[in-house]
């Protein structure tokens, strides 16, 4: 276990930049969730990390190691690979003890340590069987149990989950992250699922491009998104283009005045230009909430039920456009065509 | 009702033409077969009855038991070769991207373009210009009639191994090496098991290539050596009697096991 220090990492592919001088540092114990749109070069860091690909430029630290030039096999992490990639020959238990043979355990402690392996991911009746003779969920479980008896500096998961059915999902969310806890194994987990990566991970990175678009904790990254990647990527988000008035106020477009109290970090000195709110911050009804800073009227244009809340649409008399997420009221249902008042607070309003 | 006779005519003929093709293939052998265990020494129909003394006689002439042991040894000697030298080149071959790859491939596959009545003279002649200039003999020697049969039988290990390689999962591979396994360990533990099938018919493929070769192997065994389809020529030469076809029959027996046995291991239709 120890500390994962990215200091400038870079991967080119000819003129090609997957990954763009990225520094980051994961500390010991924690889970890291990576997360962002595909072919943002997430699957490229963690080969880096691993050693399967070459860095073309940069360093990675594991602790006080340097690791950068180290081939695979000499670096010591857990890697499980987004296909599972067993070993097809070979039993589920020869599967989980390849790793220790190569570190020429002796027949004792490695038989001791797949059986106690196999018992954490709750296999041990499976032992003898081959990788085909297996369902998606346990050759999942069975990577996981190869990666970790290894005991490795750092466990790197690259999309799990994203092969198995929701509710398979659910569960070995919970087993993986109970597993890293008690291992308090330093773990990078690749995801495009922003779910998975909310309930797993202590913090979170959305990258973009080969990029880091921002790092935090999840409540963080949902509540004021550095950039409107972000916002749009991690949750849902309303936004309504124009600019900055007074120094909490916001113009839009259309003219309507907004008071904010979060500005993205990724505006820096530029004047922002849309401002965001997310829809299940609204609160709908058919007067204002005089305690709410933000007001809009408009017509309700769409219904969709969403199981535990439901979503409108809302038009303006500008035309735009914007999400509600709230609880159907049974007593006074609103309907199709319904003329409402939107409020939020300042506290839920950013620009960007 | 015309589109029913038109579908019905249809399927006869098609019928009909896999009957006739299956006839044109299996008819010699099962006609072989049969006159292995004629009792009349003159073939003819219908058999005066039926015996196994061809079989005896066969193996009592030296120049069958000799041809038969001689061409087993090559046949062995065929697959260690083209094993050894054939599944090294189709890692290279399938794994790595190098200059002259595409000419080593084509070279590979040669000897199953050429004829092999052409190859076997370019091999003598090739085999007469290597003396002139080393002083080695290798025509008319055993070495250099293995070193032929080794050459004949490497394309199809090469080819059924690389066509295994390509379907192999290269993260199986690099998850070998994230766990600690060295390049030679993940080729020994790994990638070598998971394409054994492949080595395995490969090797079952090249003993079969090298036991039923003639023409390469006239030119170039030495006198007072004969393979068994040598033996089988020389024979027809001076008679026809069942004894040929019991030669035959154990000939066509040892190839079918091979075969059979190649294509448990992969299918041999996916190889061509
Ligand atoms: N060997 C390679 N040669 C050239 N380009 C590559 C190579 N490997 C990856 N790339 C490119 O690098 C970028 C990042 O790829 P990467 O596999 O890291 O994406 P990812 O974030 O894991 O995506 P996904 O979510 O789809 O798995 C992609 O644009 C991809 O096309
Ligand atoms: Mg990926």
């Amino acid at each position: 276990m120890a500390k994962i220090a990215l200091t400038n990492l870079e991967k080119r592919f000819g003129s090609f930049v997957a990954v763009e001088s990225l520094s980051l540092d994961i500390a010991d114990g924690e889970f890291l969730a990576l997360l962002g749109p595909s072919g943002c070069g997430k699957t490229t860091i963690l080969r880096m990390i691993s050693g399967l690909t070459d860095a073309t430029g940069g360093r990675i630290h594991f602790g006080a190691r340097d690791v950068t030039d180290l081939p695979p096999y000499a670096r010591n992490i857990g890697l499980v690979f987004q296909g599972y990639a067993l070993f097809p020959h070979m039993t589920v238990a020869q599967n989980v003890a390849f790793g220790l043979e190569m570190r020429a355990l002796d027949r004792g402690e490695i038989g001791r340590r797949v059986q106690s392996a196999l018992e954490t991911v709750q296999l041990t009746g499976l032992a003898g069987r081959l990788p085909r003779q297996l369902s998606g969920g346990q050759q999942q479980r069975v990577a996981l149990a190869r990666a970790i008896v290894i005991r490795p500096d750092a466990l790197l998961l690259d999309e799990p989950l994203s092969a198995l059915d929701a509710k398979l999902r659910q569960e070995l969310r919970q087993e993986i992250r109970r597993l890293q806890r008690s291992l308090g194994i330093t773990t990078i987990c690749v995801t495009h699922d922003q779910e998975e990566a909310l309930s797993l991970a202590s913090r979170l990175v959305v990258m973009h491009q080969g990029r880091i678009e921002q790092i935090g904790t999840p409540s963080d990254l949902y509540e004021s998104p550095a950039s409107r990647f972000v916002a749009e990527f991690i949750g849902k988000s309303n936004f309504l283009d124009g600019h900055v008035g007074a120094p909490d106020e916001f113009v839009t477009k259309s003219g309507f005045l907004f008071r904010f109290q979060r500005r993205s970090a990724a505006v820096g000195s530029r004047a922002p230009t849309s401002v965001g709110f997310r829809p299940e911050k609204i609160e709908m009804g058919r007067g204002r909430n005089a305690a709410l800073a933000n007001h809009v009227e408009g017509k309700v244009d769409a219904i969709t039920y969403l199981g535990a809340t439901t979503e409108y649409e809302v038009r303006l008399p500008s035309l735009e456009r914007l999400t509600v997420h709230a609880a159907d009221s049974s007593a006074d249902p609103i309907a199709i065509g319904d003329n409402v008042t939107l409020s939020w607070s300042s506290e839920a309003t950013f620009v960007v | 009702m015309a589109a029913r006779m038109r579908a019905l005519t249809g399927r006869t003929a098609f019928l009909a033409s896999v009957g006739l093709a299956y006839l044109l293939v299996l008819a010699p052998l099962i006609a072989v077969f049969w006159v292995s265990f004629f009792r009349n020494k003159i073939i003819a129909f219908p058999p005066q009855g039926y015996t196994l003394a061809w079989f005896a006689n066969a193996w009592s002439l030296d120049d069958f038991r000799n041809g038969f042991v001689l061409s087993v040894e090559i046949g062995i000697v065929a697959t260690i070769g083209s094993l050894l030298i054939g599944v090294p080149a189709a890692l290279a071959l399938a794994r790595h991207d190098f200059r002259g790859r595409e000419a080593i491939s084509a070279a590979l596959m040669s000897p199953l373009i050429v004829p092999g009545i052409v190859a076997g003279t370019a091999v003598y002649m090739f085999y007469i210009e290597i003396e002139t200039w080393t002083d080695v003999q290798l025509a008319a020697t055993l070495p250099g009639l293995c070193l032929a049969h080794v050459v004949l039988a490497l394309p199809w290990t090469v080819r059924l191994v690389t066509a295994s390689l390509v379907g192999v999962n290269r993260l199986v591979e690099e998850a070998a090496m994230t766990l600690g396994a060295g390049p030679a360990l993940t080729l020994w533990r790994v990638t070598l098991p998971m394409i054994r099938p492949a080595i395995v018919a490969g090797g079952l493929f090249s003993f079969v290539v090298s036991f039923v070769d003639l023409e390469k192997s006239l030119f170039l065994v030495g006198p007072g050596r004969t393979t068994l389809p040598i033996a089988i020529i020389n024979y027809l030469e001076w008679s026809i009697d069942p004894t040929i076809a019991a030669v035959a029959t154990i000939q066509i027996l040892i190839i079918s096991a091979a075969l059979l046995l190649t294509d448990r291991f992969v299918k041999l239709s996916r190889a061509f």
